[in-house]
């Protein structure tokens, strides 16, 4: 998404003609608005209600009496263990950012990394499949079917495109990591019982709510709060964890009527050993990785699309190195690409705005210095430039995890 | 000039008239481009604007007031295409044995008959990112899609109206 907007088109298409409205178009138009002013009366004092029940929540949230409750710490590692040996998940995603706009989607996760994300509703159109096996993802919306293969393994490159996963649960367990001084309150959600985080995301007058399960450890709702009123919520309705892997299709078929396109995104699965034949480098490898990960994944690209914001992109990515370590649903992704001749030039690649509340912090890298950034805006991670390196660490870990794998970096 | 407007408060006919003209040409755009007839785009964006003066009190500000009103321009621009069942793409060729409107730019009437082959749901995403200059993100809002969806239909939409500007 380097190039946010086309110039050229953009004039050409401000340049034809518009209509004007018909003649009598404003009176016609304020006289119906004065007809119904009775109407929103109605609608303030409906929100108000709302509100009203909303600011009870809040209120009671807010002064949780003295109990026994999990620490925040021990919530994420609830969370942590059951990411880490669930087999599959499944349920509806629902995103709410006003009262009654209301987008949801079908999903199930396989701890293998296949993903399939079902819009629902008529305006929700995409599906959405990413089968791990062939790293073929396809995705179907409207007259449109497109296909992606090559996949880069994940952040920063051009990874199977789980928005939906990211925002919808990647983002809780990011936030999860990021706020370290949460409160616990332990709730019943949805006839289970759960735990609730409350903390500041470092948005001027923002609050999050992370509402996790506290049988399976997966996160089911995470609600924002600004200035203490609803500001919009993820959540998962129809919760279901399994052991066992998913069975769906994670592979979908064009129709006949549809446009088809396939891009490659340039990235090849190798062996570990043959990086540097590829690579035409000796890759970084992490001597050090949390209890549990494996190595799942190991790929090469002669080149990829520019990192980072999207506003100032970084210097196009060339022989790029990714190394995707797994457990459970958690993944940790290890990258390396060659600076270029400017080096000075590189921001951090794998956060994708400018939207960063928290300050990194200056860490080893492979003997070099890196920058560990722990934000709830973007996945936790490390990146810093290593001698002909730019080199990457992403994945939902402690800053004390992310610490010890980038110092433990070693060719 | 939108800040004026405290969602909460019941709305003022005078200030939402306000805020309707400072978006009035690309709603009129988004509108006409899709409907592909004045009379029509005009009934739409009077049901509109009607539907947001009424749902105003219940904006909550996550999206910004101008975001929140072009979703709901375009939904009732899609309202009205389900509706009257006119989804048909136009192509260009039918567009061209149709005599199209005339323009004195040829290259605009071939943008044009390209804009008018697109779908609905193309023609208004790269209106809004290429001609209103929206965010993937604000874009995403305003179509209720993810800013992914956004990505591909606008590459999908561009490469067939770059062709018309060659």
């Amino acid at each position: 998404m380097t190039d946010l907007h086309d110039r050229e088109l953009g004039a050409a298409l401000r340049g034809l003609d518009v209509p004007e409205h018909r003649p009598g178009f404003t009176p016609e138009l304020e006289r119906r608005l004065t007809h119904r002013r009775i109407r929103p009366r109605l609608w303030a004092l409906a929100a108000a209600a709302a509100l009203a029940g909303i600011a009870t929540a809040v209120a009671v949230l807010a002064f949780p009496g003295e109990s026994n409750v999990a620490s925040a710490a021990e919530v994420r590692t609830a969370v942590s263990e059951g990411m880490g040996s669930a087999g599959s998940v499944s349920g509806v995603f629902v995103n709410r950012e006003q009262a009654n706009n209301e987008n949801r989607w079908r999903f199930v996760l396989d701890r293998s990394g296949s993903f399939r994300i079902e819009g629902l509703g008529p305006n929700n159109p995409t599906v959405l499949a990413y089968d791990s096996k062939s790293n073929v993802e396809t995705w179907s919306d409207l007259g449109i079917f497109t296909r992606r293969t090559g996949l880069a393994p994940g952040a920063p490159d051009s990874a199977p495109a789980s928005w939906v996963v990211q925002r919808g649960l990647g983002a809780v367990v990011a936030a999860l990591v990021a706020v370290p001084d949460a409160k616990v309150d332990e709730i019943t959600y949805s006839g289970r019982p759960a735990w609730r985080l409350r903390a500041a995301t470092g948005n001027a007058g923002e609050e999050q709510l992370i509402t996790v399960d506290r049988e399976t450890g997966i996160p089911v709702r995470d609600e924002r709060l600004r200035d203490g009123r609803f500001a919009g919520e993820w959540r998962i309705d129809d919760l279901r964890v399994s052991s066992a892997g998913a069975t769906a299709r994670f592979r979908l078929q064009a129709s006949s009527d549809q446009q088809q396109t396939t891009y490659d995104m340039g990235f090849s699965r190798v062996p570990l050993a043959g990086v540097e034949a590829a690579a035409g480098y000796k890759p970084l490898v992490p001597s050090w990785v949390p209890e549990g990960y494996r190595l799942a994944d190991v790929a090469v690209a002669a080149s990829s699309r520019p990192t980072g914001n999207e506003q100032r992109p970084n210097p196009a990515s060339r022989r790029v190195v990714a190394l995707r370590y797994d457990r459970g649903l958690d993944q940790l992704v290890v990258t390396t690409r060659l600076t270029g001749s400017n080096p000075p030039r590189w921001e951090d690649p794998v956060t994708a705005s400018s939207l960063q509340v928290r300050r990194p912090e200056s860490i080893s890298l492979a003997g070099y210095e890196g920058r560990l950034v722990i934000d709830p805006n973007s996945v936790p991670h490390v990146w810093g430039i290593a001698g002909p390196l730019v080199v990457t660490i992403a994945g939902n870990l402690s800053g004390a995890d992310l610490r010890r794998i980038a110092a433990s970096l070693q060719r | 000039m939108t800040e004026q407007i405290r969602p909460a408060d019941q709305p003022d006919t005078e200030e939402f008239l306000a805020l309707v003209r400072e978006y009035d040409l690309r709603h009129r755009r988004l509108a006409y481009r899709l409907l592909g007839d004045r009379d029509r785009m005009d009934d739409v964006l009077q049901e509109a604007y009607a539907r947001a003066f009424r749902a105003l009190p219940r904006f909550r500000g996550r999206s910004g007031l101008a975001t929140w009103l072009y979703r709901i321009v375009y939904n009732t621009c899609i309202d009205e295409l389900r509706r009257s069942g006119a989804r048909k793409e136009v192509s260009l060729e039918e567009w061209r044995e149709r005599g199209g409107r005339r323009d004195d730019v040829e290259q605009r009437l071939d943008l044009e008959a390209a804009l008018a082959s697109l779908s609905p749901e193309l023609r208004a995403v790269v209106l809004l990112v290429d001609a209103d200059e929206l965010s993937y993100e604000e874009a995403a809002e305003v179509l209720g899609i993810p800013p992914g969806t956004v990505a591909s239909r606008l590459s999908r939409a561009r490469d067939t109206l770059k062709g018309a500007l060659r």
